[in-house]
């Protein structure tokens, strides 16, 4: 299988459908000619021109308006935000108009679009361009929101996303633009809504997306040395959540962690937490841990940025608690 | 029914003449060294470097009461040095030191210093527009005759928060000063692939029922005289102006950005129109400086510059405590769960 | 606002309880002190007094239901309220509670009459804290969680402990002081059960008494120091003392003389007549009570089980005194209505097996006590005195020690004390 770059897998995920449908475009600001702030759209106006790599001026919620409007009537446009911190500027066109449409039409019209682009604290980049909104957006029904952690997913679920009729939410993670993996080659698609078990183990559920999947992985592969066997679940799709495969894990594991790059209040964790325990809390030996971000904005400062993420001591130390591995 | 100002006049003294030349050179210094700082990775994020751009700010701030207010984007630097900030807490900001200008918390897009009425740098494009209405609005309201200069780049002209706050201004009559500087491009994007009309006084002025004013921010005296007419205005209650400053940008977008937009020869014919170049000349035809005396602004500006790098390298990371202060007035509460 | 009448704490160890008899029903005017209802503790059958006056409008629930300390059982009417709208704003129809009705009261945990309330076991301290895995394993391996050591954070009980417990549930069980019958001899007949096997769960009572000795177990060190003493001269003073109080109907038993000697005996050695308090995983912080009152326990066996009734003040009675006062506490204890009071306060306790003719046994610990007295039969022997076989009456007694806070000597050195009296009664005297 080749390797390819996570940044490189979403350009081959859009120019592969763009290959394939005339009605997907991709739109948004650097997009075009500069080959996309994150060089994720890097080749793509050269190769399907101005008509469908289409270059915008800085009016998100426009955009994202003029997106909505032509998913309506048929397109199936992809929009990127450079990053989803600049996503606010739109809200409005995304949760009242693509989450509802077609619940306020009684199904007559659907939103078949996808926003997409990176997001999250990637270095000193302060309060306004680090926000990481997966939480606001898996609130609202009618949105579907995806986040791929490895170039695999990040090509298998775009392609999903670009094929679905629902408005999909996709957040990327710039710090893993970089990160390579083997890509399957051609159409390959990873089912929206369905988990990824990425180790598995019986001590413990590692429930995680994104980034943190790389600190999460490092913290099981530490504790495997101390005889701990801990599961890594890879969620992708924040909503529709696959619970089957989460609760089928900690059937088995009774333990449960979630780590994310979240705040912790009305976060994912929290909403994902909340659902185990509706469903199977006779099975929990601990109480469910979470690692976050801890709650604070933002700051410039590079230690007290550093000092907020899910290191994996941090995850280490919750694991060992839901063990009871701290006496 | 843009103005377009042409021949300079003297409108200021030597003495502020020379301190204008000297916040420019103060200016480009400090940027000059926060690029190779940020290249020695003692800077990180976003930096957006204001070479070549040091007129729009020096003449148009340079006009401004104490008691008058500017906010402006994340290519801030320029216009907080501008307005009198220290460059030792500028520089301890780029270094994320507590002693920076905001504490290490907001870095290069988020200088701020409201004891000179300096209501920052904002780094989401356009969003601060409406804030700089409100503080007009307040100031009127509070029956002052302040005024809110406020910056923003000739790409946040086109988001939604431009036009809903400039109509309400011009509607209301409020005591603000619009400022685009036009630098022809926003990141990598022409300025005519962003905007159906070149002329940004079309778009600022008519359509909000203000008077829109195009000038060559390369020449800080004539920066100057339209910031005038504008505060005249706005303090005498007749409401607020659009400025067009035309001018240029010499470094990258950000400190990432690879130009691929233009051509050395571009930049090159840019640069001989640079505004430091052109105050000094004329200051010199003036004869209100000699070589020497230039020569030792310049030294002094570099001392200058130095301390101000070492007071940031010599000062106090914020503590891990640090977190959490200043994140809300009443006692902050984290609702974390370890 | 109507009064909520909730469940007492009537006995200082009681975590839940039942509610044996209402003495009242929907509709009765009661008072201050009235008696309301017979609860069912760890220990014993208790009176349950109200501290209010009113009628009562709601009674929460069922004869017999298990529910846990600080539960509403019952609300009042105060005057000027009607007890029929008091009933409905409370919850429902007031009358004929009955286990199925689970009340809805807010104060009232909803799991206080549910079917299953093996996850509402409180401490003294507060609520018995366990994972939900480790109730549910404890659930269907029919252990009562309360009665398992957590390790988890503040003592929550976690799986481990539910699994290690029940692994080692045989080698954790109550001890020999209990075991009233002997083992059934088998037969070399095929046998034929009559009837199935039974589950029987575990009683309020039998639950305090696994607790108790699951604790002393794994807890406490114990040392046994058994003696033989020779009883001729108990005989003998007895026989003539019974002859002496036969007027007044006061007959002494060979264990009146053994609680006074023991109580003698433990005003000698204050190192036996002591307490043990504190945390093994804190030795730092623990200590040992030496008690200025010498209060006996004196374990009585009961057909579910087995209770402690105590003797206050026991060295300060005579021979008489300690029948007539023991007398009282069998009788309590027999009927159920021991109180909270003569139930505590115990600086060590008797266990005495003799009316069933065993030679030996230990007792397990009653903590925080550091010592326990195990007291055989009296029976005929050959002995040997001078350098003779003769035949004499003996007594076999062991004392358990918490070796934590009282070491061999002390031990023997007490029961040196104890045969002495024995063996020379008129010593008691002095
Ligand atoms: C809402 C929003 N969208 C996009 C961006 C990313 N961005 C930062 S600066 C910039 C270009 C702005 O150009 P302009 O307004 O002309 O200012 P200049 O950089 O030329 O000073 C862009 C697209 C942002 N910060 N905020
Ligand atoms: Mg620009």
């Amino acid at each position: 299988m080749p390797i390819l770059a996570y940044r490189d897998a979403l350009n081959q995920a859009m120019a592969e459908e763009m290959e394939r449908d005339d009605n997907v475009y991709l739109m948004g600001e650097e997009v075009a000619e500069y080959n996309g702030a994150y060089k994720v759209s890097q080749g793509l106006w050269e190769r399907f021109g101005s008509r469908r790599v289409i270059d915008t001026p800085i009016s998100e919620e426009g955009f994202a308006g003029i997106g909505i409007g032509s998913a309506m009537v048929g397109l199936r446009p992809i929009i990127e935000f450079m990053t989803f911190s600049f996503s606010l500027v739109a809200i409005d066109q995304i949760l009242n108009n693509a989450a509802n449409m077609r619940y306020m039409s009684g199904g007559q019209f659907s939103v078949p679009i996808v926003f997409r682009g990176s997001s999250g604290m990637a270095g000193c980049l302060a309060a306004t361009h680090s926000h990481r909104l997966e939480a606001i957006y898996s609130h609202f029904p009618g949105l579907t929101v995806v986040m791929p952690a490895t170039a695999a997913d990040a090509k298998g679920l775009l392609k999903s996303s670009i094929r679905s009729d629902d408005p999909v939410i996709f957040i990327e993670h710039e710090n893993l633009y970089g990160e390579k993996g083997e890509v399957p080659d051609g159409d390959v698609l990873t089912p929206i809504g369905k988990a990824n078990v990425v180790r598995e183990g019986s001590d413990v559920t590692l429930l995680t997306y994104s980034r943190s999947l790389i600190n999460t992985l490092a913290a099981a592969e530490q504790l495997a040395g101390e005889g701990v066997s801990a599961e890594v679940i890879d969620l992708r799709t924040l909503r529709p959540l696959d619970l089957d495969t989460i609760l089928t894990s900690v059937v088995k594991t009774h333990r449960c962690v979630i780590i994310e790059e979240n705040w912790p209040y009305c976060g994912i964790g929290a909403g994902v937490a909340d659902r185990i325990y509706q469903k199977v809390f006779d099975e929990l030996d601990a109480p469910i841990r979470r690692v976050t971000v801890k709650d604070a904005p933002i700051p410039y400062n590079r230690n007290l940025e550093a000092s907020m993420l899910p290191t994996v001591d941090r995850i280490v130390a919750k694991i060992n608690d839901v063990l009871y591995r701290n006496a | 029914m843009s103005q377009v100002q042409t021949a300079p006049r003297t409108i200021v003294d030597r003495q502020t003449a020379v301190k204008w030349l000297r916040q420019m050179h103060l200016i480009r210094r400090f940027e000059e060294r926060a690029a190779f700082l940020y290249q020695s990775q003692k800077i990180g994020g976003f930096c957006h470097l204001y070479n070549g751009q040091e007129a729009c700010a020096v003449g148009s701030i340079g006009m401004l009461r104490e008691d008058d207010y500017l906010i402006t984007a994340y290519r801030d630097h320029g216009h907080a040095l501008a307005r009198g900030m220290d460059p030792k807490p500028a520089m301890a900001e780029l270094l994320g030191k507590s002693t920076g200008c905001s504490t290490g918390k907001g870095g290069s897009m988020h200088f701020f210093e409201a004891e000179k009425n300096f209501l920052g740098g904002h780094a989401i494009v356009g969003s601060h527009i409406p804030l700089a209405t409100g503080v007009a609005f307040a100031a009127k309201y509070k029956k002052t005759d302040s005024v809110c200069l406020c910056y923003f780049g000739d790409g946040a002209i086109n988001q939604g928060s431009f036009h809903e706050a400039l109509n309400m201004a011009g509607m209301w009559k409020l005591p603000a000063i619009y400022y685009v500087e036009n630098n022809l491009i926003a990141m990598g994007t022409q300025l005519e692939r962003s905007s159906a009309v070149l002329d940004l006084t079309v778009r600022g002025g008519d359509p909000f029922k203000m008077p829109a004013y195009r000038v060559d921010a390369n020449d800080v005296e004539q920066v100057a005289e339209i910031t005038q007419l504008a505060i005249a205005r706005a303090r005498a209650g007749e409401g607020p102006t659009f400025i067009e400053a035309i001018t240029y940008r010499f470094r990258g977008h950000s400190m990432s950005d690879p130009q691929k937009y233009r051509t050395k020869e571009d930049l090159e014919k840019a640069k001989q129109r640079d505004p430091i170049l052109l105050w000094e000349n004329r200051l010199l035809q003036r004869g209100w400086i000699d070589e020497s005396s230039l020569e030792q602004m310049r030294d002094e500006i570099k001392e200058e510059v130095e301390a101000a790098i070492e007071f940031a390298e010599n000062s106090p990371e914020p503590g891990p405590e640090d977190l959490y202060t200043n994140i809300t007035v009443a006692p902050y509460i984290p609702q974390e769960s370890d | 606002m109507p009064i909520e009448v909730k469940l007492a704490k009537v006995s200082p160890t009681m975590e839940s309880g039942q509610i044996v008899k209402w003495l009242v029903k929907v509709g009765d005017k009661v008072k201050e002190g009235d008696t309301i209802a017979e609860v069912q503790t760890d220990k014993a059958v208790m009176p349950m007094e109200t501290f209010d006056e009113g009628t009562v409008a709601r009674i929460d629930v069922a004869e017999g239901v298990d529910i846990p300390l600080g539960a509403r059982i019952l609300v009042l009417a105060k005057k000027g309220e009607d007890p029929k709208q008091v009933a409905e704003s409370v919850g429902g129809a007031g009358a004929a509670p009955s286990a199925a009705s689970a009340p809805a009261a807010s104060a009232a945990p909803a799991a206080a009459v549910s079917a299953a309330p093996v996850a509402v076991a409180s401490h003294a301290s507060g609520r018995v804290k366990s994972s939900p895995l480790a109730r549910k394993i404890a659930e269907s391996a029919g252990v009562d969680i309360a009665s398992i050591p957590g390790s988890g954070p503040a003592g929550r009980i976690v799986r481990a402990d539910v699994e290690a417990f029940v692994a080692n549930g045989t080698k954790a069980a109550p001890a020999a002081a209990v075991a009233k019958t002997p083992a059934p001899v088998a037969k070399a007949k095929v046998f034929i059960p009559l009837g199935e096997d039974q589950n029987i769960p575990l009683d309020r009572m039998r639950q305090a008494i696994a607790r108790g000795m699951v604790a002393a177990k794994t807890q406490a060190p114990e040392i046994h120091v058994t003696v033989d003493i020779r009883m001729d001269e108990v005989v003998r003073v007895r026989e003539r003392l019974n002859k002496a109080l036969a007027a007044e109907g006061v007959k002494l038993s060979v264990g009146d003389f053994v609680t006074k000697a023991v109580a003698m005996s433990l005003r000698r050695h204050p190192a036996v007549n002591a307490t043990f308090n504190g945390d093994n995983a804190n030795l730092a912080q623990a200590y040992v009570t030496r008690h200025a009152a010498v209060n006996v326990g004196i374990a009585v066996a009961l057909d579910g089980g087995l209770i402690v009734p105590v003797l206050r003040n026991a060295d300060m009675y005579g021979l008489r005194d300690i029948r007539v006062e023991s007398e009282k506490l069998y009788e309590a204890a027999r009927s159920g209505r021991l109180t909270a009071d003569q139930m505590s306060g115990g600086t060590f306790t008797i266990s005495n097996l003799g009316m069933y003719g065993v030679k030996q046994f230990d007792a397990v610990l009653a903590l925080p006590q550091v010592a326990i007295l195990a007291v055989a039969s009296a029976e005929k022997r050959p002995i040997v005195v001078g350098d003779q076989i003769t035949v004499g009456t003996m007594m076999s007694v062991t004392l358990t020690a918490d070796h934590r806070a009282v070491d061999g000597a002390s031990a023997a050195e007490f029961l040196r004390s104890l045969k002495g009296f024995l063996e020379e009664p008129t010593a008691m005297l002095l």
